[in-house]
């Protein structure tokens, strides 16, 4: 055994074939089909997405019925934050954190390659949970929106049943990668690689594995109380048997808060190299950032029932939750202001990433005023579950976590293929992007506030105008992420060959070592660790 | 918040719209309704408060972000200040904006906490309503006068341009008198929500949450259901017809006497005939059951049952009884014998027996309900 | 001492592993902990 293991190693070119990615323990590979999973399934979220848009286009029941709709809202969160947004970082970790701190590859590469092949049948299962309830006879679709509340989701058909295997999946996959992540970033520095002079980007990821490692069992735990409660006959969310139907909600957002974090981290991250590289000067106060991070890690997990101002809690816990959630301002702002005085006295220059930065500050500043709007609870009292929710969380989470793994994706795309991208596609890319985005979701704020409630799929005409903007934004913002692939596909065919370093601030402030490798790096990297001075 | 701007922007929507849609438009609101309540107007002037500084904090931030980007470019010849961060400004900030962000923060906490401990006022009022929702309905109890309003949307063609904001029998309150509302539901999760008047609290099964207000205004008032509870969540309307004392009391002495001689209808001895029973029943039908098993019967394929040939339907009498009265457990087939009198469920049960091609020709009489009851 | 001075790729050092299970085992119990907490709650219907 150990003869062959040490065969393998004198091998420097790939394995080929289909025995190359299914057998990978590269975390390059396994990076690699991270960030394609992401991509397939960022088509397949936002096809949704158009769905629910077309349908919003006009008041009526034009394209789908109720049912199906709710699915569609579902299916399109579930899919674009377990498929979506978090293999996109992880891939994105895979990829760079053992180049950026010296490691030959990741702590545990077995363990990589189950992880990302879980997302896969995870898929499956979730896009059959839609599927099923095209067969007759297999109850309601699952029409509940991704916090599948109960008693709602108890009533639902058979697709809740796969839903709920499925977030198992992705829940045991996310749970794997974050162990190994964490694994990594603690155990395999390379000498000389101290805590204080890892990237942002390792930072962030050490504080989203821990997150997860603590919030996604506890989901999975709430989960399986569901699926015990609708076949085993328990009654933990069943008030006619003594249950609590709140209990489920606080399970749920216990994790579905920090989740957010999980989603945002990894995109203050990337905005932590991105902008000091393109203002070409150190980040402004890292040391602040690392600390308020831990700060945002504390916080994040014990401000959850904000999402549920509306279930009658005390006055006391009310209050507690209020004050809490405000309190996230302080950490946020800070990052925002930090990223800001970054680019201060810099020498900037606008390639795509750090168009992206700049727009990610700006875009995500207002989310999170509106966020501060939102937690005041008396106010919180209208605003619930209407549009404004809507336009809030997602101003959060587009630029916030979408929009920072666009600009990490064009910041690594040299160094991941070897090819310099087309600066001038990028540039439309963005400014296409941004625009559209900002046409489909700003005034979502406004059709909140005069009173479209969440999840319908028919509205009084009082809503029309701002349905109509919001939808042609929502067609021209999906549409632009065509030309988002067709700028992918044609950087990895080939292209202005890209230097080691193709970015001229790179090295600057507390930068990983992938800039020392070229570009791209070879199949096995840092084989014997670097020093670090 | 930022009026100027958004009118600009609501005019360029209208503009817009005009050239993909015919129908005529409904005026558009922008911003929270106008409120007629004392806590939604606290509500919303804690909303302008924050909007407001909302606004001015996205002003500083964009102003502080475009001037770095006109003033600090490399192709300026700008040269980047390598030490920056290591100023006394660079080491002290991180102690800054957090005293300045806090400042912020506890100016909006404060401001909030009166409105919120109004909201968990829950001193004596003047009157006492249930707010029961069940799928897809609300059910008003007056805890007071022993009344109750079922409150039904209306279809598009009676409901007109206030479509999915309209209902068959609305809720009626007097004016400046405070009302305590009780929530709770039968199923799933509803919210009730008149932004003018009432914020909105969760009607959660086996809890009961509670709101009030006082309107000060005499008008209709309209909302809808705020919290997804499943297929119907859209068709949820609420409308709440404020009145004047005076008006309110001859409202109520009338649908007291109405009710009272519904119930004395219902609890007869008397024996109906098919066709009176038939027809009672289709308004019935209509009304509670055709939002899942359809006008015509035929339900929603996997989803909700067709009664058209259905075992229950065409079968033995006794298990349609039931099934109307007691409900199906684990689907959205709701328990009816608390929500209809004898009379009402007899003549539903009559109506699904003889409609479409279900010509089984059975009657159901009052009396048969009333000793399924025991 | 920093453990990438093994070069042998697929099998962990005992050091990743040791800190793969303290965390693995954290989330197991996380995930049980809503159970323990609530198990009052299981009433057969």
């Amino acid at each position: 055994m150990s003869a062959v293991i040490h065969e393998e190693l004198h091998h420097e070119a790939p394995p080929t074939g289909f025995k190359r990615w299914l057998y990978s323990t590269n975390h390059k590979d396994i990076g690699t089909m991270y960030l394609i999973f992401a991509l397939v399934m960022l088509f397949v979220g936002g096809a949704m997405a158009m769905l629910i848009r077309a349908e919003l286009f006009m008041p009526g029941l034009q394209i789908v019925n109720p049912d199906f709709y709710n699915n569609l809202v579902t299916d399109h969160a579930l899919i674009m934050i377990f498929g979506m947004v978090m293999p996109a970082a992880a891939g994105m970790a895979n990829w760079m954190i053992p180049m950026m701190i010296g490691a030959p590859d990741m702590a545990l590469p077995r363990m990589n390659n189950m992880s990302f092949w879980l997302l896969p049948a995870a898929a499956i299962l979730l896009l059959s949970s839609m599927a099923v309830s095209l067969i007759p006879g297999t109850g309601t679709p699952v029409n509940t929106g991704w916090t599948i509340y109960p008693p709602l989701s108890l009533q639902t058909g058979m697709g809740m049943d796969l839903l709920i295997f499925a977030v198992h999946l992705l829940g045991v996959s996310s749970i794997m990668a974050s162990i190994n992540i964490v694994t990594t970033i603690l155990n395999m520095r390379a000498p000389g690689m101290t805590l204080m002079k890892m990237p942002l980007f390792v930072w962030s990821w050490l504080f989203t594995g821990l997150l997860l490692i603590l919030v996604m069992p506890v989901l999975a735990g709430g989960i399986t109380m569901l699926l015990f409660d609708r076949h085993f006959g328990t009654s933990f969310f069943d008030a006619a048997g003594g249950g609590d139907p709140v209990l489920f909600q606080h399970l749920f957002w216990f994790f579905g808060h920090p989740e957010v974090y999980v989603l945002l981290l990894p995109s203050i991250g990337v905005l932590g190299l991105v902008i000091p590289t393109f203002s070409r000067k150190p980040l402004f106060g890292y040391k602040p950032l690392v600390y308020f991070m831990v700060f945002l890690f504390a916080l994040s997990l014990v401000v959850w029932a904000h999402h549920q101002y509306t279930i009658g809690m005390s006055l006391g816990v009310t209050t507690y939750f209020m004050i809490g959630t405000i309190l996230i301002s302080i950490p946020i702002g800070l990052m925002i202001f930090n990223f800001i005085f970054t680019m201060w006295r810099g020498a900037m220059t606008f390639e795509t990433p750090m168009l992206f930065g700049i727009a990610i500050i700006i875009m995500f500043s207002f989310a999170g005023v509106t966020g501060v709007m939102l937690a005041v609870v008396p106010a919180d009292l209208q605003y619930h579950d209407t549009y404004f929710v809507v336009a809030h969380f997602h101003y959060a989470l587009i630029p916030g976590a979408v929009f920072g793994l666009y600009a990490g994706v064009f910041y690594w795309l040299p160094k991941w293929t070897g090819h310099m991208y087309d600066e001038t596609l990028g540039k439309i890319f963005f400014w296409w992007t941004t625009l559209s985005f900002n046409l489909t979701f700003f005034p979502q704020h406004f059709s909140g506030l005069a009173g479209m409630p969440r999840r319908i799929v028919d509205y009084n005409i009082m809503y029309v105008e701002f349905n109509q903007i919001s939808s042609i934004g929502g067609f021209l913002f999906g549409l632009s992420h065509l030309l988002f692939l067709y700028i992918i596909i044609k950087t990895v065919k080939g292209g202005e060959k890209a230097p080691a370093k193709p970015w001229e601030g790179a090295q600057i402030g507390t930068p990983g070592l992938e800039w020392t490798l070229p570009s791209p790096p070879p199949f096995h990297t840092f084989t014997t660790p670097p020093q670090i001075k | 918040m930022m009026s100027k701007p958004i009118a600009v922007c609501a005019k360029l929507s209208l503009l817009l719209t005009s050239f993909f849609t015919t129908p005529v438009f409904a005026a558009y609101e922008y911003n929270l309704p106008t409120p007629v309540a004392p806590l939604t107007t606290q509500m919303y002037e804690l909303h302008m408060l924050t909007a407001k500084i909302a606004t001015v904090i996205m002003i500083v931030v964009i102003a502080i972000v475009v001037f770095a980007i006109i003033k600090f470019r490399k192709s300026k010849g700008y040269e980047a200040d390598q030490e920056f961060h290591n100023t006394a400004f660079g080491i002290w900030s991180w102690i800054l904006v957090p005293i300045i962000v806090l400042g912020i923060d506890l100016t909006i906490a404060g401001s909030a906490s009166d409105a919120l401990s109004q909201v968990e006022d829950y001193s004596e009022a003047d009157m006492t309503v249930k707010v029961t929702g069940s799928q897809w309905k609300w059910t008003y109890d007056y805890m007071d006068d022993d009344i109750r309003i079922v409150s039904n949307m209306l279809t598009k063609e009676e409901a007109g341009e206030h479509y999915l904001r309209a209902v068959d029998n609305p809720l009626v309150l007097p004016v400046n008198r405070r009302i305590r509302f009780l929530h709770t539901s039968t199923d799933v999760l509803h919210a009730w929500w008149v932004p003018q008047i009432v914020y909105k609290k969760d009607s959660i099964p086996g809890y009961i949450n509670e709101t009030w207000t006082v309107i000060e205004k005499e008008g209709t008032y309209r909302g809808q259901c705020a919290e997804n509870c499943g297929t119907g969540h859209a068709f949820m309307p609420i409308v709440v017809e404020a009145l004047s004392q005076e008006k309110y009391d001859e409202w109520l002495t009338t649908k007291k006497l109405a009710m009272a001689s519904a119930a004395a209808e219902a609890s007869a001895d008397k024996v109906w005939t098919r066709q009176t029973l038939v027809s009672r029943g289709e308004k019935i039908y209509n009304t509670n059951c055709a939002t899942c098993h359809q006008v015509n019967g035929l339900g929603i394929t996997g989803v909700f049952p067709a009664l058209v040939g259905s075992r229950i339907a065409t079968g033995a009498i006794s298990d349609h009884i039931n099934i109307v009265m007691n409900g199906k457990s684990g689907t959205a087939m709701a328990p009816w014998a608390g929500q209809l009198n004898d009379l009402e469920i007899a003549a539903v049960i009559t109506y699904e027996r003889n409609a479409w091609s279900n010509n089984t020709g059975d009657v159901v009489q009052p009396a048969d309900i009333k000793s399924a009851r025991k | 001492m920093n453990e990438n001075e093994s070069t042998d790729r697929k099998f962990p050092s005992q050091a990743n592993i040791r800190l793969a299970i303290v965390l693995g085992l954290i989330a197991i119990m996380l995930a049980i902990m809503p159970f323990f907490y609530l198990r009052e709650m299981v009433v057969p219907n």
